[in-house]
């Protein structure tokens, strides 16, 4: 039995608008409005536009959200103030990465639910039932996909688009978010996003997506603002080094493996811990590191990654990347070779390719 | 709807043929390019090698894919066009002129009537 793709409420939105459809996952949505490059461009210039509600969202209430959260999510819960977020992952015992997440911990006045996790678009019914296995008593788990809607705004220009939009400024730390009206809408703006840009994700639970989608298109006009599609959110997270679900991490992949100590609170005993401490202790044996094509042709995933005449790994993501007006992407290879500035071969059509290992990210914004 | 001049023959690979004598130069559809979005990458054979008909002997890449390009014909690579190389997004804008990609000296010139009309090619050339 297949399953037709499903569109977004965005829909018509986007075929009024020219959009190339591409099925995602189970979803359709668009790959490119007027091109890819001049897309990726202007998110990087001015603002683009991105129509994300396929990503999934998941409501936590009850006493035993705080515990099952705290043993699902690799952050440390009760640290993150009320209006707050983060970025963390959900880990099997084996360390291996059910998905990647961000974590809101709502001010009182808006529970409940108390928190809320939004999570990759890919499979939200395999996270959801990974949860309900390992909830705690007393805790409710509601999917809020079908009737949360989000649009993501992302560029330079995108918190000032916005603020056009709402009639005034607000003040977000990075990772901060807030209650607004816009649009005749309540919406809860977080200040963050996939692209390596400033700019807004902007949840609503109570509809009327299209008409912020068309009122925030019409607001950012003059300012250059443009809709987007997957095919330069890929291109943008890339440049950006961000992991996506099923390329860089995935049930095979460690978070450790991936590059994100960091988001891991080691004194805790999330699930997935002792094995992660045990990879963190003998160190990982193999990296996820971004590179940058030599010549013009372009590495893409499953190409293998070569070094001392041997497979040393494969590229995650790859592609032609427009800020570096080069091709380049992500790689899986064996630690040891994973320094900046290895050199290593990449295997396109039976033909040896050179290319660097970079730090991330591979694109860096200069700091003004 | 995509361009699809009448004095050239068609593959079902979606490959162009224009031949004056024994000499014929290639490339890919107006409708190929447009499937294909924004080309980003064209790598392209040695001049002067032998190729067979059906025989994969370039590739042509977007920002999402690579696709491989098949000589319609069996003959002689005599030139590649190099500009397009250079900046492939000739291949988008002029898929029919500066966008072509190799030229042959053929060896069967009945070989052309195998390949596709226009009426025939247009009706694949659909999404």
């Amino acid at each position: 039995m297949s399953e037709q793709p499903k569109p977004t409420v965005l829909y018509e939105e986007h075929i009024r608008a020219g959009a190339r459809m591409t099925p995602f996952g189970p979803w359709l949505l668009p790959c490119h409005f007027a091109g890819i490059l001049p897309e990726h461009k202007a998110t990087r210039t001015q603002a683009g536009l991105f129509d994300t509600c396929h990503m999934g969202e998941i409501g936590f209430a009850g006493p035993g959200a705080l515990p099952t959260l705290e043993r699902v999510f690799t952050r440390s819960v009760e640290s993150i103030p009320p209006g707050a977020a983060r970025y963390g992952f959900l880990t099997m015992e084996e360390g291996t990465v059910v998905d990647d997440c961000v974590l809101y911990v709502m001010p009182d006045d808006f529970a409940p639910p108390t928190f809320m996790l939004c999570i990759n678009a890919g499979d939200i019914n395999k996270v959801l039932a990974w949860l309900r296995t390992h909830a705690e008593p007393e805790t409710v788990i509601e999917d809020l996909s079908s009737v949360t809607g989000k649009i993501d705004i992302q560029g330079p220009a995108a918190r000032d688009i916005f603020h056009t939009l709402l009639g005034r400024e607000i003040s977000l730390k990075r990772f901060e978010f807030t209650f607004v009206e816009a649009a005749g809408v309540t919406l809860m703006v977080s200040r963050s996003g996939y692209t390596g840009e400033d700019g807004y994700e902007c949840f609503s639970m109570g509809g009327g997506v299209v008409s912020l989608w068309q009122r925030l298109l019409e607001a950012g006009q003059p300012a250059g603002l443009v809709p987007c599609g997957l095919g330069a959110r890929d291109t943008l997270r890339i440049e950006a080094s961000l992991p996506l679900y099923g390329h860089e991490l995935s049930d095979t992949i460690t978070p450790l493996e991936a590059g994100f100590d960091w988001a891991l609170c080691w004194e805790k005993p999330f699930l997935g811990r002792d094995a992660l401490l045990a990879q963190k202790t003998a160190g990982p044996s193999r990296r996820i590191v971004p590179f940058q094509m030599a010549g013009r042709a372009p590495a893409r995933m499953g190409y293998p990654v070569l070094a001392d005449g041997r497979e040393i790994g494969v590229v995650t993501s790859g592609t032609y990347l427009p800020s570096l007006e080069g091709a380049g992407g992500l790689c899986l290879i064996q630690s040891e070779w994973a320094r900046e500035g290895q050199s290593v071969d990449i295997l396109i059509r039976e033909q040896h390719h050179k290319a660097v290992i970079c730090a991330r990210p591979l694109y860096q914004k200069e700091e003004s | 709807m995509s361009n699809i001049p009448e004095d050239l023959r068609y593959t079902k690979q979606h490959e162009w043929i224009r031949c004056d004598g024994r000499e014929a130069v290639m490339g890919i559809t107006d409708f190929a390019q447009s499937q294909l979005g924004e080309i980003i990458y064209v790598e392209l054979p040695e001049a002067d090698r032998s190729c067979v008909a059906e025989e994969s002997i370039a590739t042509v890449e977007s920002v999402k894919a690579a696709s491989d390009i098949y000589t319609p014909i069996t003959g002689k690579i005599i030139a590649v066009n190099e500009a397009a190389a250079d900046d492939p997004s000739l291949v988008n804008t002029q898929p029919y002129g500066d966008g072509w990609l190799v030229k042959f000296q053929v060896d069967q010139p009945e070989q052309l009537d195998a390949l596709l009309s226009p009426e025939a090619y247009a009706a694949i050339a659909k999404e």
